[in-house]
């Protein structure tokens, strides 16, 4: 164990299981800073994909799971987890790239982004619910050197699981948010021989979540078989968690007003009376896991560990051609736009009256597509005489797909000398391809769809050889399946090693690790791309960077109850591929002034620990410098498409940290959590633009983004709780928990704060402060309530129910999050495009019934 | 005690009922109906009741309860009417002004339309009538809206399709007010005389176009068309027949409106009998080397009813060739095919060009290239577009021994060196084993201001041949020019800097090259731009008042006599920055401690950009270096974070030869 204190076992053991739980919040958060969704095929209509899709996932679904395992205690953790999740507390402020992730020593952070997509082994709580060794901050882990904001190491070996499981398990829940009904089962049989099985398996699902137009569909599967043998141990595991689900889209406050109400998704429409979402996310990307584990001696271990994931992963959304854009949030169509103010009205009563008016036409798609008049498409595909006379669909829904294959092969050492001292170190190679591109999913009752881009169309009307998306097969015609728009592969290698010691004196503990580094990626086209022929296809130059850290940490025992401690460190992270070309979707051409973030990072704290009184206090400091930032958003004053990449981004992040949990009487206690926060930027960073479709650059250097001082956005930056316990000897317990949260700012796009932008806005008025000044999200507060209880069957067979009910004082005018449009109007009037919210749910619940047999 | 198999059978239980959920969550959609049922609607009016509500001076609402039934004659699909349709029944058309775009997709022609008048607007524009969904201001004056998309649904009904109105076939006299917003056809029509060849609107600036239209034996009329129609840049015919299209009307003139070129067909002889130059459909094709040998000096004719056929071998894009200019190739040989206008055919395109009668002369006379000229561009048709032609690989002394064979035909030279010249600008020798050629390039090229390999690198070019009193290559693009090795040295290059592989940004650290800031801390830096890096400047947005940066080459040996050329650019200008300076007693630290003399190369400047934000690649010409021993040239930049004092300045290619 790699705590620096005796006795926090406990506490670590379920702060960690709530860390995990915490940072499943934040995995769907990608952030309008990112963009991960950006597919961009060239096309007017797919703007909004360029802004964040921030997705309400699985954040809240585990907290029955955690909490039916039911030991120990960190008030902080817990309540960051439970209770600020649901609006999207972020703890420090960190973006989910900041932990790594292992599963029997395989790491599972996304080479591309840092980030862990946890819908990865959704629904297999029963089998993840036990978490071997979480670090928080800086701590050291005998595992891994860990990210900035420590690690999680998962062990889930079929014997821990045997030992852990109770045989079988089954249980029930039933939910108002993402989904209504989940089902899980889970089998760890008895075996001898040293051998062991757990077998897991669970079903999700919901015509509609809580969100109008959100079906939930999800399965998952776990398969683990271990064998002990003298001092080995050998296992594989197996998951995969293939699901689909309709996506929630963000909404400016007009279309909520109109709707009536702030849960309204623009993402779906009726189809043959049915709600069909335009966005539906489909994954399945199963993970193989064989490790081997070997312990010589009492103190000394060798666990090796391969792995390969592989599966799809995409993500539907509508894109037309020679039509108008579908979207029934479209500024155009929307009351704010008409210029009648008689007329304005009329579009507000007519779409207030009218659900349909909200929502996608499907039927209008279809008819669009089916009763256009046949195109003939001359030489198609490139096949001279080839001519081709069909229905040219319009409209179609089409996949845009990260189709990852990852192997990872870690081996991790450890040894202690004496009782004082240990050392632990580990080395890994890690090798991800994914395949980005997009799909033809649906052509709406059309007979083909042509590749070209329309941004030539309208931008380079007389160059008309520009137009295809793949010279080598000019006019392309596309069926559903077809690959279309853009093709290539991200290549990222990654090779490290980790040495770290720890040494533990009667007063003191102290620990020292250091790691090295070389990732190196490129870029493989697999379209030769009419506007970017020399640098689309094939292999692009590799990129590679060398990246270091180290970090040291001391503590002091005052007694057996009070601790003081201080961590410090340093670390370089190399730059995310998704942001290190300005388009990878058309070419390889590299992000300007390409360079490693530098993190340096301190955190100090106090801990109580006495049978009545348990209070924790954290303070912690990190600079993170050179962060880099790459989007492609419709430019309104330059009139195209354009790439934005920012660099020189430098951030700080401080704050404290106060977790208290008191018994008072009787089975009462009362608890406290505390985060107060400052997350900021603290440079002024440089913007390049260049267009989308053309090598021309648009103005090279796109000036200054005045943003020092502009906050993280996207969680609250301070969180208050309180609240009651009531522990009854008879088996239950409740939770009632007030919360607060504070300073919340919306995220911002950097186009606005560069001088070209404000030029034209004059200085002073109402639009000049709209323009350049960072939203500032109302205070909000919740109510939670939490009951438990289990039953006994007998030997060894229990029965639990649990209930969760959140926001109960129905608060639905919380923000949770949300971005300004990356299009800004060129004439500087800033409520054109006005800002897109997300709203957390109102009053919910999660009620589970679960058999221990 | 529970039975042993109790729980693997309570496990697959739960696991089978999964699947019996499956169902649950259906996510598969069955294709919508279709639209298109008749409607039961009665109207209570018709268009021209509807039209006569219109006060004669404002936009009038209509407050009454009306509906009229159409159908939709022209929609917004070409993109010849935008944001509007025309809808007509027995008593006549109007124009419906529509606040959205691609309408088409909801109301094509052909469609029944259904139209609840209740709350609409009736305006006239220029006689013509339209119907609208709301008055906006503009410039302190009521203007007609259009329907608005989400309002759209439940005024403007769609019903059956297809119902195509018959068009009425008048005269072009016999136009009239009201017909106006008529889907008519008017028969025996053709463009005038003077317009054949020329495309139907300007599709490259997007602007509207006025062509006129003549029948036999009766009136003339407009035929307008929008830069934006998706025919726009098609060719008018030059035959004659007959035209469709919505009569309209502005500043008192009739105007035709098609709805795309299928309202066009004109493929018969126009009034005067004549073909119009588009050629009579009966002429035979003949090898270009047949044509050029009916050439007998002077102003020769071409046989009667031929037509030649190849494929281009010019380029129009990059200006290297005259824009009424092609060169055309086929098996036998090539020639220029001079039309009477601007021509859009593209290298690799293959076309057809009906040559019956035309003079057939060369240009200059007597020794220049033979052409066809004075073709009307009606003449040419296009094939196919995208071909190749393989360059015939030849020495240039093949190429001056079988001149007459080979010109206006595409030929590679390899193993060729290219002096006379830093930039492609003007004639460069052409140097082979065998003998010297010019390769000329017009001033106006996009490339003539790129720097040529002239510093003694092999060479291999493919080129047209041509003359211009005397045999001379011309390449298209300078993807032509393909260094092969070696050279460079040939010159004896002290400093040869593109400033290739500088991170952006950073100042300039290249080898034995120094900066210095004298006042301020802008320095020079590198900077890119699709692939060209460059030394930079600029004032704007500087944290420095007074910026004077100094860029100092490498140490030049002036042992023999030097030439210093580079090119520049300026940005954003708004003053002329830089000075170019030389010194020989500089010691490669102490720049304020030198002597400095200030040469006067050429330097972009504010009359350099003539689009967008910055100028085009200014050369400096060939500067020598005075004074002898060993000297650096100076970069001196000058300026401020003043708006009025920031341009942006870009020095590259700066070569110091022999």
């Amino acid at each position: 164990m790699a705590a620096q204190y005796s006795g926090m076992k406990k506490l670590k053991l379920l702060s960690s299981l709530i860390v995990i739980c915490c940072l499943a919040a934040n995995a769907q958060d990608t952030g309008t800073t990112t963009l991960p969704d950006t597919s961009i095929t060239g096309n007017i209509p797919i703007i909004s994909l360029s802004e964040t899709e921030l997705e309400m996932e699985d954040e809240l679904e585990s907290i029955s799971g955690v909490l039916s395992a039911g030991t120990g205690n960190d008030t902080w953790s817990r309540t960051a987890a439970f209770n600020w999740g649901a609006v999207r507390f972020r703890p420090r402020g960190y973006y989910n790239n900041s932990t790594e992730i292992y599963i029997n020593g395989a790491n599972m952070n996304d080479l591309e982004t840092g980030g862990t997509y946890w819908s990865a082994w959704g629904g297999l709580n029963d089998v993840f619910r036990y978490k071997s060794d979480v670090t928080q901050g800086l701590d050291a882990s005998e595992y891994t050197f860990g990210g900035l904001n420590g690690s999680a190491f998962v062990n889930i070996g079929a014997h821990k699981q045997d030992k852990r499981g109770n045989g079988l398990r089954l249980s029930y829940a039933n939910t108002n948010r993402n989904y209504s009904h989940r089902l899980m089962a889970t089998w760890n049989p008895t075996l001898k021989n040293g051998w062991a099985l757990s077998l897991s398996a669970s079903r999700r699902w919901a015509e509609e979540g809580y969100i109008q137009g959100t079906f939930y569909d999800a399965y998952s599967y776990f398969v683990g078989v271990e064998k002990k043998y003298g001092n080995h141990t050998t296992g594989l595991t197996f998951f995969g968690a293939p699901n689909r689900r309709g996506k929630q889209g963000a909404a400016i406050q007009e279309m909520y007003d109109i709707a009536g109400t702030n849960y309204y998704n623009p993402y779906w429409g009726y189809q043959n009376g049915d709600k069909r979402n335009s966005r539906v996310a489909k994954t399945h990307q199963p993970v193989a896991i064989l490790h081997h584990i070997w312990e010589p001696k009492e103190g000394t271990r060798l666990q090796l560990s391969g792995s390969f994931q592989s599966g799809r992963n995409g993500s539907s959304r509508l894109d037309w051609q020679g039509a108008r854009d579908p979207r029934p949030d479209y500024y155009r169509y929307l009351p704010s736009y008409v210029n009648d103010p008689q007329e304005a009205q009329e579009v507000w009563d007519a779409m207030a009256a009218d659900e349909n008016l909200r929502q996608i036409d499907w039927e209008y798609m279809y008819n669009s597509n089916r009763f256009g008049t046949p195109e003939t498409i001359m030489n198609a595909n490139g096949v001279e005489g080839n001519n081709i006379t069909g229905l040219r669909s319009k409209y179609i829904v089409s996949e845009t797909r990260y189709d990852k294959n990852k192997a990872d092969f870690n081996a991790i050492f450890s040894t202690t000398f004496n009782e004082k001292v240990s050392f632990n170190s580990g080395a890994y190679y890690r090798w991800q391809k994914t395949h980005n591109h997009n799909v033809v999913d649906d052509l709406l009752g059309g007979e083909y769809w042509l590749d070209v881009d329309n941004f030539v169309e309208r931008d380079f009307p007389d160059q008309p050889e520009l137009l295809n998306n793949d010279i080598r097969t000019p006019n392309k015609v596309l069926g559903e399946g077809d690959t279309y728009g853009y093709s290539y592969y991200s290549n990222i290698n990654k090779t490290g090693a980790w040495a770290q010691t720890q040494i533990s004196l009667n007063k003191f503990d102290f620990f020292l690790s250091g790691n090295a580094s070389i990732t190196n990626f490129w870029r493989t086209g697999n379209f030769q791309n009419g506007r970017f022929p020399d640098s689309s296809l094939g292999e692009s130059e590799k990129q590679n960077f060398l990246n270091f850290g180290a970090k040291a940490g001391a503590t002091y025992k005052i007694n057996g109850r009070n601790y003081l401690y201080a961590n410090g460190g340093y670390m370089t992270r190399p730059p995310s591929y998704r942001e290190a070309y300005l388009s990878p979707r058309t070419r390889d051409e590299l992000a300007p002034g390409l360079t490693s973030e530098k993190v340096m990072t301190t955190e100090g704290g106090f801990i109580h620990n006495s049978p009545n009184i348990k209070v924790r206090l954290t303070g912690y400091f990190t600079e993170i410098h050179d962060g880099i930032n790459t989007m492609s958003f419709y430019h309104d004053s330059k009139q195209t498409f354009v790439n934005y990449t920012v660099n020189g981004i430098d951030r700080r992040h401080f704050g404290l940290e106060y977790g208290m949990e008191a018994d008072i009487v009787g089975g009462f206690s009362a608890n406290a959590a505390l985060a107060l926060g400052q997350y900021y930027y603290t440079s002024r960073p440089t913007a390049y633009i260049s267009q989308d479709n053309s090598s021309e650059s648009l103005t090279g250097a796109g000036g200054t983004v005045y943003q020092k001082n502009f906050y993280i956005p996207n969680s609250p930056q301070q969180a208050y709780s309180a609240g009651v316990k009531y522990s009854s000897p008879k088996f239950w317990f409740a939770t009632l928990t007030f919360n607060v949260f504070n300073e919340t700012y919306l995220d911002f796009n950097p186009d606005r704060r560069t001088a070209a932008t404000v030029e034209p806005v004059e200085y002073g008025t109402e639009d000049w402060e709209t323009t350049i000044n960072q939203e500032r999200l109302k205070s909000q507060y919740t109510l939670d309530l939490f009951f438990y209880k289990s039953f006994k069957l007998g030997d060894n067979k229990f029965a639990s129910i649990s209930l969760g009910m959140s926001n109960i004082l129905n608060n639905r005018e919380i923000i949770t999050g949300g971005f300004e449009q990356l299009r800004f109007d060129d004439e500087g009037d800033p409520n054109r495009f006005p800002n897109k919210y997300y709203y957390a749910y109102g009053t919910n619940y999660f009620a589970g019934l679960t058999f221990r047999l | 005690m529970m039975k042993n198999t109790f729980k693997p059978f309570l496990f697959f239980l739960l696991l089978g009922s999964v699947f019996v959920f499956h169902s649950c969550v259906d996510q598969d959609f069955d294709e919508p109906p279709g639209d298109g049922a008749a409607l039961d609607i009665t109207p209570n009016t018709n268009i021209a009741a509807l039209k006569a509500l219109y006060n004669g001076g404002s936009i009038t609402e209509i407050t009454d309860d009306l509906i009229i039934e159409a159908v939709v004659t022209a929609d917004d699909e070409s993109g010849n009417f935008y944001k509007k349709m025309v809808i007509e029944d027995e008593t006549g058309g109007i124009e419906v002004l529509l606040n959205f775009t691609d309408a088409y997709n909801d109301y094509p022609v052909g469609r029944q339309v259904y139209i609840y008048c209740q709350g609409l607007y009736l305006d006239v524009y220029n006689d013509v009538t339209q119907l609208g969904g709301g008055i906006y201001q503009d410039n302190g004056s009521d203007r007609l809206d259009g329907v608005e998309e989400n309002l759209a649904p439940s005024i403007i009904l769609g019903g059956l399709r297809n119902q195509f109105v018959t068009p009425k076939l008048m005269n072009i006299s016999e136009a009239n007010l009201g017909d106006l917003s008529r889907l008519v056809t008017f028969e025996s029509t053709q463009f005038i005389d003077g317009e054949i060849g020329l495309p139907y609107a300007d599709a490259i600036n997007l602007f509207s176009v006025n062509r006129n239209i003549e029948q036999c034996n009766d009136g003339g009329m407009i035929l307008r068309s929008s830069g934006y129609a998706d025919f726009a840049s098609d060719i008018i015919p030059a035959g004659n027949g007959s035209v469709t299209g919505i009569l309209s009307a502005f500043g008192g003139d009739y105007q035709l409106f098609i709805r795309n070129v299928n309202d066009v067909n004109m493929a018969d002889t126009r009034c005067d009998g004549s073909s119009g130059g588009g050629g009579t459909g009966n002429e035979v094709r003949v090898d270009i080397s047949q044509l050029r040998d009916e050439f007998n000096g002077g102003a020769s004719a071409a046989g009667s009813e031929v037509k030649i056929q190849g494929t281009v071998i010019s380029d129009r894009i990059f200006q290297n060739f005259q824009s009424r200019n092609l060169t055309i190739q086929d098996g036998s040989g090539g020639i220029i095919v001079r039309f009477s206008a601007d021509h859009t055919f593209d290298m690799g395109d293959e076309v057809e060009i009906v040559v019956s009668g035309q003079e057939l002369s060369v240009f200059p006379d007597p020794d220049g290239g033979l052409q066809v000229n004075n073709v009307p561009l009606g003449n040419a048709t296009l094939i196919s577009s995208g071909n190749s032609v393989t360059p015939n690989v030849i020495t240039v002394a093949d190429l001056l021994a079988d001149f007459d064979n080979l010109e206006s035909t595409l030929v590679e030279i390899q193993g060729a060196t290219l002096t006379g010249g830093n930039t492609y600008e003007g004639g460069l020798d052409l140097t082979d084993a065998t003998g010297t050629v010019t390769m000329w390039t017009q001033f106006g090229a996009f490339f003539a201001g790129d720097l040529a390999p002239t510093n003694g690198e092999e060479v291999t070019v493919v080129a047209v041949v041509g003359e211009y009193n005397e045999p001379q290559l011309s390449i298209r693009t300078t993807d032509d020019v393909t260094v092969t090795g070696g050279g460079g040295g040939g010159g004896g290059c002290d400093v040869d800097e593109d400033w290739t592989g500088g991170n952006d940004n950073n100042v300039i650290d290249a080898l034995d090259w120094v900066t210095f800031d004298e006042e301020g801390t802008e320095s020079w830096k590198y900077s890119s731009f699709s692939g060209d890096s460059y030394a930079q400047v600029s004032g704007f947005q500087s944290t420095s008042t007074d910026i004077k940066s100094w860029l100092i080459t490498p140490a030049i040996d002036l042992s023999t006599p030097k030439t210093l050329n580079f090119n520049t650019i300026v940005g954003y200008w708004d003053h002329d920055p830089v000075t170019v300076w030389v010194s020989t007693d500089f010691d490669g630290s102490n720049v304020l401690g030198a002597t400095w003399t200030q040469l006067n190369p050429i330097l972009a400047s504010g009359s350099d950009v003539t689009s967008g934000n910055f100028s085009d690649k200014v050369n400096s010409g060939d500067v020598s270096i005075p004074g002898s021993g060993t000297a650096h040239i100076a970069f001196v930049y000058e300026g401020s974070n003043d708006a009025n004092n920031d341009t942006l300045f870009r020095v590259d290619d700066i070569q110091v030869c022999e």
